[in-house]
């Protein structure tokens, strides 16, 4: 097994705790996405409009859309028609309404939290070097909050959904940008291994999933288990749709939250990359909401960090230099608050009805919706800059 | 107009009746808010939305719906005959807390102009909106 030096100390530690699953992790830190990656390959022998022509039809309208294109793009859109045998949508319903009725804490702690334990390990090289969280950071923070938005409507990972084709699309972005970045002499492959690999590809959709519903309920959300398995198989089924492996599908949250602690192991300490894309997010999160008054966006920042610090506790906190300040007051501030707006919701239905009309006009408003529709525009270079749009 | 959707305008003095056939999506949700806008701006004060023929609604839908709704004030507008789906939608979303519901284009005449129309406040605390 070919381990990448970056991690190989590391991995010896994780071997101790849990020999099986440090395994699977380091072996897929070689891997991308192979049917993906194949498909970026076969489009890169086509001219950019080409490409980008049979991308679009293929995620809006399956093989049959792309009749014209090779045998070797339309198999990867008609594999994405096949469901798998665990699939049920109607498992989808109870966590979507858990979501929307706390989604104000769910985007909280993404931003908050998930993002930033996501950037503490060495994902954050890929991201690092193609700059894409820090250009344009509010409105790929926007991009990120529409996508989660549309799999959390009902019936919106059904094939015809947005939040279906948005899913794929990330997947399609993600495979381009490996390509890109392995091609790329930045990228050192013999310490890093696979540019998004397929580990951090599952690691990213464990925060998502397990670890957002464990980092919510500091926040005070109180969801019930059917919620919460409810939500799993929402993120499982958006992980297959994002090229998440087999072996990291995860049914339960116990089996995603035992990836993560195995993940961390094999992982090296966050890096400057980290450092700085984590200190990057908390400090876009008062502009995703509007807020670009410079003292007042320093202030908002500040208890961003201070719950950030609640969140991923103070030894990650340290390592990424937030500032040092105590969380503890500000948590148990937001579970009084969110104790009391679930008393109140449960007692008096139209103060729940009032909140989940609130609460979705944010998410709305922090959320990116552009004029012309859904847009499957592929990048084209490894530095986002090159890229940003005229 | 994306193929996913069809919409189907009719204008009398004051008041706009949309019917809506087939996704509000991400797609078709921004030409949907341009015709909307265009109908709207000849004048009706109330306005319709027959949803008997919606299938799906996305976010970008939603947010047309909400722009409406802050556009006309919330008891001139009234969605008519939503499917199991979009009612559902309108339920998680508690965006349908926003419009006056009716069963038909008739039942919806009477709520914009009769005593039912209570404001949002009023159909929160009644029970009576959609979510």
């Amino acid at each position: 097994m070919t381990i990448p030096s970056l991690y190989r100390e590391y991995f010896a530690e994780a071997k101790k705790v849990d020999a099986v699953l440090a395994d699977r992790y380091m072996r897929h830190m070689v891997l991308g996405d192979p049917q993906a990656d194949a498909l970026i390959d076969a489009l890169n022998q086509h001219s950019r409009n080409q490409a980008h022509a049979w991308v679009e039809r293929g995620i809006e309208g399956g093989p049959q859309a792309i009749a014209d294109a090779p045998d070797s793009i339309r198999s990867f859109f008609a594999d994405l028609e096949h469901v798998p045998e665990w699939l049920d949508h109607d498992l989808f319903l109870p966590g979507r309404q858990g979501f929307h009725r706390h989604s104000e804490m769910f985007v909280l702690a993404v931003a908050s939290a998930i993002m930033i334990e996501g950037f503490s390990v060495s994902l954050s090289q890929s991201f690092g070097i193609t700059g894409r969280v820090v250009d344009s950071g509010v409105r790929r923070l926007k991009q990120n909050n529409r996508h989660i938005l549309e799999i959390m409507m009902p019936g919106g990972l059904e094939r015809e959904a947005d939040g279906w084709k948005l899913t794929v699309r990330a997947r399609l972005i993600h495979a381009r940008i490996r390509n890109l970045l392995a091609n790329s002499e930045e990228w050192d492959a013999e310490a890093w291994g696979t540019p998004l690999s397929a580990s951090h590809m599952a690691f990213v959709n464990a925060l998502f999933s397990a670890r957002l519903l464990e980092q919510v309920a500091v926040l005070g959300v109180d969801l019930s288990e059917e919620e919460r398995e409810s939500f799993m198989a929402i993120w499982r089924y958006s992980g297959h749709l994002m090229g998440v492996m087999p072996e990291f599908s995860h049914a339960s949250q116990s089996e995603a939250l035992r990836l993560l602690e195995i993940a961390k192991l094999c992982e090296p300490p966050p890096s400057v990359e980290s450092i700085y894309l984590a200190n990057a997010t908390i400090n876009s999160a008062p502009l995703l909401v509007g807020i670009d008054d410079p003292t007042e966006r320093h202030k908002v920042a500040r208890k961003v960090y201070q719950l950030s610090r609640g969140l991923v506790g103070d030894e990650m906190a340290d390592q990424l230099n937030f500032p040092r300040q105590r969380a503890s007051g500000l948590l148990a501030r937001m579970r009084r608050r969110n104790r009391i707006d679930r008393f109140l919701q449960n007692r008096f239905p139209a103060i729940a009805r009032w909140r989940r009309v609130g609460q979705f006009e944010k998410m709305m408003d922090i959320s990116h919706y552009a004029d012309a529709g859904l847009r499957y525009r592929m990048p084209q270079n490894v530095h986002a800059e090159k890229d940003r749009a005229p | 107009m994306a193929d996913s959707l069809q919409l189907d305008f009719k204008q009398e003095p004051g008041l706009l009746t949309v019917s809506l056939h087939g996704r509000l999506d991400g797609n078709s949700a921004p030409e949907f808010g341009v015709r909307l806008a265009e109908h709207l701006e000849a004048g009706a004060t109330s306005v319709i939305l027959d949803l008997g023929g919606l299938t799906f609604v996305s976010s970008a839908g939603l947010r047309e719906f909400l722009k409406l709704a802050k556009k006309q004030g919330t008891h001139k507008a009234v969605l008519v005959g939503a499917q199991p789906a979009v009612v559902q939608v309108l339920e998680i979303s508690g965006m349908g807390s926003l419009f006056l519901s009716a069963r038909d284009g008739n039942e919806a005449r009477d709520r914009i102009g009769g005593t039912n129309a209570r404001g949002f406040l009023g159909r929160l605390f009644s029970g009576q909106a959609q979510a």
